[in-house]
């Protein structure tokens, strides 16, 4: 039987085996990942950058080819018997590849820690729950197989296979369709790498001290791993830190914590009794959570433009793209604690006095790498796992953190110190006292 | 001074140093459970919580010459390292304190005393620990965060090992909830 192909902007054609792969096609049509179509990939980013309208959806999609991809490759690059993995394993990783994300709720990772959206946490609920399409579907192909996707998705358990190194490690298939499918949409030309090569030159390895396999590479992959990997970190920067995209991440915040506020100060809000109890932070049945989605989350903002007045210009603050304003933080390291809080006091007291509750309309953001990162390896060679490091195999039982190698200076540049750069975001016609406020001694 | 570097330094001036770039993280992540303002997000790797924006800022700490990093190696192709406040650290850490408000004061010298009695403690007993910590504030119970900590850990349930990381990781929680 020929197999589907589904048509992708990235991956050009994206073939699924209807016989082997059927799971794949018929996961595709369950409600919880059709649900993905309406998560945008990059959250609000659409605002920065007007291509990033890409879905959770499309992503899902491409990993689950990318996995498919990478598992061709390992078959084909060792001995026959050398890397096992049998037929059951191998769906699983494959499924675990296509609903690694199902748990993400409206604007991706945006309200993830205030408003108990925690993704993974969900991404397991909707695998485990006996309720789901997904579950169903995956219990009937095989009844070990919910639990054998989730131990591939959730690393509770050491007993499981080199496989998980697959989806989420510091060279996964996660982060290659990311940076790839981001790049493109964004319109930006940083984040591209030959993806085929690095599939072409992993190896699977036991890797002392306790001989656990994981993926390492060959030395010769090394220029291609380094393009990766700066692609990661231009597009840190560039695209999923960027200020203007920050700014509008703080507003949907504010725009949340608002509505909370109202409904806690015995208030209403017009919407649906899910949304108003996601907005409260209330637990969610996972059928409740799976029916947000940003469209729904967008239509409350919509409808409440009219009413509470904080609440209803700050929505239309975002809907109309007239977000608050970055002024950077200066450095503060070796100055006091107390001056810096004088100043941003000084700050609240500005907005106090033309009528702004500083609560929603001062806003901070420093990057973290909550939800993406660039590679910082683990210089403690005991630490050193997939999760947090590239071995290269420089010898038969010999690997080697590939910023360790002899010619790996511009990757040290990048890899060896973490920067941050703390914004403070106000209203355009603040921006300049508060630059001024920030410079004060 | 940053906050999380001025809570990030007191601990360790208050230890005098810290042997081993493991129990530094473990006990950070014990720290950041009770409330430590030191935002650094961690995921569990195999040897337990462990944290890469932590590890950032304690080499760029040391590059600016606030700790200082001494190397030893205890076998053969095995480095170890233990961290020290750097000779001028105390005078930096006393500015900013004279300047910081005293409940932020008070809040740092709690967790300082309570990072000082745990860097005495074995590395395994701090990883097994940190790693129930992980699974229960993922939302398992007790037994069950228990018993995967174990679990990855190779440890026996009722061993003293086990029963100490638990005691350990009943305490951390009890100050989080306070």
């Amino acid at each position: 039987m020929a197999s589907k192909v589904i048509r992708d902007p990235v991956h050009n054609h994206i073939y699924i085996d209807r016989t082997r792969d059927k799971i794949v096609l018929d996961l595709l049509d369950c409600p919880e990942i059709q649900r993905l179509r309406r998560i945008r990939q990059l959250g609000v980013s659409y605002l920065t950058y007007p291509g990033a309208e890409h879905s959770r959806f499309s992503h899902a999609l491409g990993v689950c080819h990318l996995m498919m991809k990478a598992l061709r490759y390992i078959q084909e690059n060792h001995d026959q018997g050398e890397v096992p993995i049998d037929e059951l394993h191998r769906t699983a990783i494959v499924a675990a590849a296509l609903l690694h994300d199902i748990g993400h709720g409206p604007f991706s990772h945006l309200l993830e820690d205030e408003f108990g959206a925690k993704h993974e946490k969900w991404t397991i609920r909707i695998i485990e729950s006996p309720e789901t399409h997904v579950h169903r579907l995956l219990a009937k192909r095989d009844r070990n197989l919910p639990r054998l996707v989730r131990d591939m998705i959730l690393p509770d358990r050491k007993d499981v296979p080199w496989l998980r190194a697959l989806l989420s490690s510091q060279l996964d298939v996660d982060r290659m369709d990311y940076l790839l499918r981001d790049s493109h949409f964004c319109g930006v030309g940083y984040g591209r790498f030959d993806h085929d090569y690095i599939f072409h030159t992993m190896r699977v390895r036991p890797i002392p001290p306790d001989g656990r396999r994981q993926p390492v590479w060959l030395e010769k992959a090394v220029r291609v791993i380094e393009e990766h990997l700066f692609a990661r970190y231009y597009m840190y920067w560039n695209v999923y830190y960027h200020r203007t995209t920050r700014g509008y991440e703080e507003l949907v915040r504010a725009i949340c914590q608002r509505a909370k506020q109202v409904l806690h100060d015995g208030g209403t809000l017009p919407g649906t009794p899910t949304v108003l109890r996601f907005i409260r932070g209330e637990q969610l049945s996972v059928e409740e959570f799976v029916s947000l989605d940003d469209a729904v989350l967008t239509a409350h903002f919509v409808e409440w433009q009219t009413g509470e007045p904080v609440l209803a210009d700050l929505c239309s603050r975002f809907l109309n793209r007239r977000g608050l304003k970055p002024v950077d933080a200066p450095e503060t390291e070796d100055q006091s604690m107390l001056a810096n809080t004088q100043r941003i006091d000084a700050i609240r007291g500005l907005l106090r006095d033309k009528g702004l509750d500083p609560t929603y309309y001062l806003r901070e953001s420093a990057p973290s790498a909550k939800a993406y990162d660039y590679y910082h390896p683990e210089k403690d060679t005991e630490q050193r796992t997939p999760e947090n490091s590239i071995l290269i195999e420089a010898g038969p039982s010999n690997y080697a953190e590939i910023s360790t190698l002899p010619g790996m200076e511009r990757l040290r540049a990048v890899t060896g110190k973490r920067e941050r750069r703390r914004c403070y975001y106000v209203p355009d016609e603040f921006r300049e006292q508060t630059k001024q406020l920030l410079r004060q001694t | 001074m940053a906050l999380d570097n001025y809570c990030l330094l007191k601990m360790i001036a208050a230890a005098g140093s810290v042997r081993g770039r493991k129990k530094l993280q473990k006990l950070v992540y014990l720290a950041q459970l009770e409330g430590c303002p030191i935002e650094d997000r961690f995921a569990l790797h195999y040897y337990g919580p462990y944290s890469s924006d932590l590890a950032a800022r304690i080499d760029d700490l040391v590059e600016r010459k606030r700790l200082v990093e001494h190397t030893s190696s205890p076998a053969p192709g095995a480095v170890e390292y233990r961290y020290e406040l750097s000779p001028e650290c105390p005078d930096l850490l006393a500015r900013a304190e004279a300047t910081a408000p005293p409940q932020v004061v008070r809040t740092a010298d709690e967790h300082a005393a309570r990072f000082v009695e745990r860097a005495q403690r074995d590395v395994r007993e701090l990883e097994l620990a940190a790693t129930i910590l992980y699974w229960r504030d993922w939302g398992y119970e007790w037994d069950e965060a228990e018993r995967t900590a174990a679990r990855l850990k190779d440890a026996n349930l009722g061993s003293s090992l086990c029963v100490a990381a638990q005691r350990l990781a009943q305490d951390v929680w009890s100050h989080r909830l306070t």
